[in-house]
């Protein structure tokens, strides 16, 4: 798995390429960590090319949401239709915290 | 059911327990899937649940060994078996619960059935089985609960998982009613089943305040809390372990009576082997210390509390004849060894011991019981003379050489005295500045002798001496005697203690004449010195704030008394103080019959600012021009002063690093 990260205005944007396992999200939770930003900015995590996420991942993104405070909120942004289930499943999808983007001009609304 | 196990196909892949490993499992098990026409949803489940699996076996697995993933088609489904030789940790899981671990409920949600069995031979074996497609079983749709209590409440496949495990389980509400237990917890508690289920938690008798705190310190840590507690009814220990979650309380118990029955036995022998004065320890093979008498804590410095639970190799740092394989081949094939052992104390003291090890069965653990004699003091008695005989062969070819060229005899006494004098001018905090000058008269080279060196845990040892008489006989003997004590500071770093040993193996040897010796040992980390003097001139102490002490503990010298012994004295310093260690030939050089005496030497420590590698040339200068350019005696001085924190470079002060951003 390979992260990087841009910036989409003021907001951190990591794109995740390739599978998120035990092996891997160690990686994820310590970007996820670094880029947290204030009590109200938000965060991007770009999974349009990872195909794989496992239950190291889905905790990530859980601690990642339950930590967001104010107004802040994590959005996943382009994750496929398995990932989409696997959110439903372990309950992220219905956290108001939590936002399913296909893409970033859904932003500009 | 024969015809689906006959029409039955099978794949299977073994991985290293390595998280690296998942992405392999993941398209194995993926092309396995696709190639039993499970479509691509599915198919994603079915990898997603294997690589959970395997996850799970890899994180428990010890380190060598394997994880196999087995795939098995049958007409009407798939199973995925994951064996891995860990135990299935669950408990690990549930504790996992709030922040990480969604791998169980993850498996309990999309697989159609779900199986955890222990295999016979170890290790732990978890069956995914999916149906393909018409064959599924219709299954109603729910989302995951949100808390364990009702997960289970609505999935019998993960109580089943429960159901299976050795370890007792149950799971408590809020208000501690028992809502959950499975059939190892009611075997714990030693009543049926059926009367726990739904009653308040209970122990009986004593049990009960107990199992109550462990709760309670579980709520109030907000984590998991283990303790261990004995069942009166069945005559068991159990590890009770407590996990808060949202709405109640999941315990685990563990047997862990055979383990608590060695130590009851151990305990009780041990009010027996305590009487014994020799050092007797058990520890398990490949295992922590598990008894620890009061010989022992003598022997090695190290309480019962401290030495009980750690590795004896790693506490006493233990030095075989051979090797540890060669020792433990021994004792397993004839169940005792004898031989001598080299230990480390908790003060840094090596110690040789004469040591039997026994190995014996105590109720299925392999316990090896060390019963061992001090026998350093002999042990060194035979090095001594090592280092005796040796320096004694070189400087008897030294001698020989000596007298057949005795026109060189100034050579011969200069390259003596460079290899006494070789001192580094740094050893770690300490800085040091000496000097040397031997009398004018009659030969060059004197009896006075010092040195500095490191000993082991950053000591820094500091002698200053003299041998009665001049000439080569009397640097003879100065090496000597400083080799000795060296050898000696290796093996102890009580000064007292190496004076004593001195002491004795000058007197034994009948070496001619005495000598003075002044012995301090420095921990530059604490600034404690500890020191010892044998009829040595007193050394002074000048504190950094222009103070001075003498370091008295006026006492007999060196090579006199077999039996004589010398008080240790001790002084804390800190950075900045000095030391200075001399010789006679200092104080007692005489102008009209008068003595330079310590007084001149205390006023020179006065000054404000006293370089330690200046001060020995400074003494020197002072002692010459009292004396009108006369030695009448040899004059060693050695000064020693503790610096700042590992001489690192101070911080400057703010302002100047804020000056220097700008």
């Amino acid at each position: 798995m390979d992260l990087s990260v841009s910036l989409y205005e003021t907001i951190p944007v990591l794109h995740v390429d390739g599978d998120i396992d035990m092996a891997t999200a160690s990686e994820l939770s310590a970007a996820v960590k670094s880029h947290s930003g204030s009590y109200h900015s938000p965060l991007l995590i770009d999974l349009s090319a990872c195909p794989f996420l496992d239950s190291g991942g889905l905790n990530v993104l859980l601690q990642a949401v339950r930590q967001m405070g104010g107004r802040s909120w994590l959005g996943v942004i382009g994750a496929n239709r398995n990932l989409h289930r696997v959110f439903e499943i372990v309950g992220l999808t219905s956290d108001p915290r939590f936002k399913l983007l296909d893409d970033l001009s859904e932003l500009r609304d | 059911m024969i015809d689906s196990v006959k029409s039955r196909v099978t794949r299977s892949l073994v991985l290293s327990p390595d998280f690296a490993e998942l992405s392999r499992a993941r398209r194995f098990v993926a092309e396995v899937a696709a190639d039993a026409g499970f479509g691509e949803a599915r198919s994603f489940d079915i990898t997603l649940l294997a690589s959970e699996a395997a996850a799970n076996a890899i994180e428990h697995a010890p380190v060598k060994g394997g994880v196999e993933i087995k795939a098995l088609l049958y007409p009407d489904r798939l199973e995925i078996q994951v064996k891995g030789p860990g135990e299935f940790q669950t408990p690990d899981r549930l504790n996992e619960q709030r922040t990480r671990g969604l791998g169980l409920p993850l498996m309990a949600k999309l697989s159609d059935h779900l199986a955890l069995y222990s295999a016979p031979e170890g290790g732990t074996l978890l069956s995914l089985t999916f149906y393909r497609e018409g064959h599924r079983r219709a299954r109603a749709e729910s989302p995951l609960p949100p808390s364990l209590l009702e997960l289970f409440e609505t999935s019998d496949r993960l109580e089943a998982v429960f159901e299976a495990m050795p370890e007792g389980f149950a799971i408590f509400d809020d208000d501690l009613r028992c809502v959950y237990l499975n059939d190892a917890m009611a075997d714990h508690d030693g009543r049926p089943r059926a009367k726990l289920l739904g009653s308040l938690m209970s122990l009986p008798e004593s049990g009960e305040p107990l199992l109550l705190s462990i709760f309670e310190a579980a709520n109030a840590e907000g984590a998991e809390v283990s303790r261990e507690l004995r069942h009166p009814q069945v005559d068991m220990w159990s590890e009770v372990s407590v996990i808060p979650f949202a709405g109640g309380y999941a315990l685990f118990s563990r047997d862990i009576t055979d383990r608590r029955k060695n130590e009851e036995i151990i305990r009780q022998r041990s009010l027996l082997l305590d009487l014994s004065s020799e050092a007797i320890f058990a520890w398990e093979l490949d295992g922590p210390i598990r008894y620890w008498n009061s010989g022992a804590e003598r022997l090695y410095g190290y309480r019962a509390e401290e030495a009980i639970g750690r590795g004896s190799r790693e506490l006493l740092g233990t030095v075989f004849p051979r090797s540890l394989a060669h020792l433990e081949s021994a004792l397993r094939q004839h169940a005792v060894w004898r031989g001598e052992l080299l230990h480390t104390g908790r003060s840094g003291r090596s110690i040789t011991v004469e040591a039997r090890l026994q190995l014996i069965d105590a109720g299925g653990v392999q316990l090896v019981l060390e019963t061992n004699r001090d026998i350093t003091e002999r042990k060194h008695a035979e090095q001594a003379e090592e280092v005796l005989r040796e320096s004694e062969e070189r400087y008897r070819v030294l001698a020989e050489e000596n007298e057949r060229l005795y026109r060189q005899q100034l050579d011969i006494a200069e390259k003596l005295q460079f290899a006494l004098l070789n001192i580094p001018s740094e050893i770690g905090r300490v800085r040091v500045g000496h000097l040397y000058r031997s009398a004018t008269e009659a030969a060059r080279v004197g009896g006075d002798f010092y040195d500095v060196y490191e000993v082991k845990g950053g000591l820094v040892c500091m002698l200053v001496g003299d041998v009665a008489g001049h000439g080569i006989e009397a640097a003879r003997t100065a090496t000597l005697v400083k080799d000795v004590v060296h050898a000696f500071t290796h093996q102890s770093v009580r000064p007292q203690e190496v004076l004593r040993r001195t002491n004795a193996l000058l007197v034994e040897k009948e070496l001619p004449g005495f000598v003075t010796l002044f012995l301090g040992v420095l921990d530059s980390d604490t600034g404690e010195l500890r020191y010892a003097s044998a009829g040595h001139p007193n050394p002074f102490l000048r504190r950094a704030n222009g103070e001075i002490q003498i370091l008295g503990s006026g006492s007999a010298p060196l090579g006199i008394h077999s039996e004589a012994t010398w008080k240790p004295g001790r002084e804390e310093l800190a950075a900045g103080d000095l030391l200075l260690l001399y010789t006679d030939g200092v104080t007692e050089v005489r102008r009209d019959g008068e003595f330079f005496g310590e007084k001149r030497l205390q006023s020179l420590l006065k000054r404000k600012r006293i370089s330690v590698e200046r001060l020995p040339h400074l003494v020197l200068d002072q002692v010459l021009a009292f004396s009108g350019g006369d030695l009448k005696d040899d004059v060693a001085v050695l000064a020693l002063s503790l610096i700042g924190e590992s001489g690192a470079a101070k911080p400057k002060p703010a302002f100047v690093q804020e000056r220097l951003l700008k």
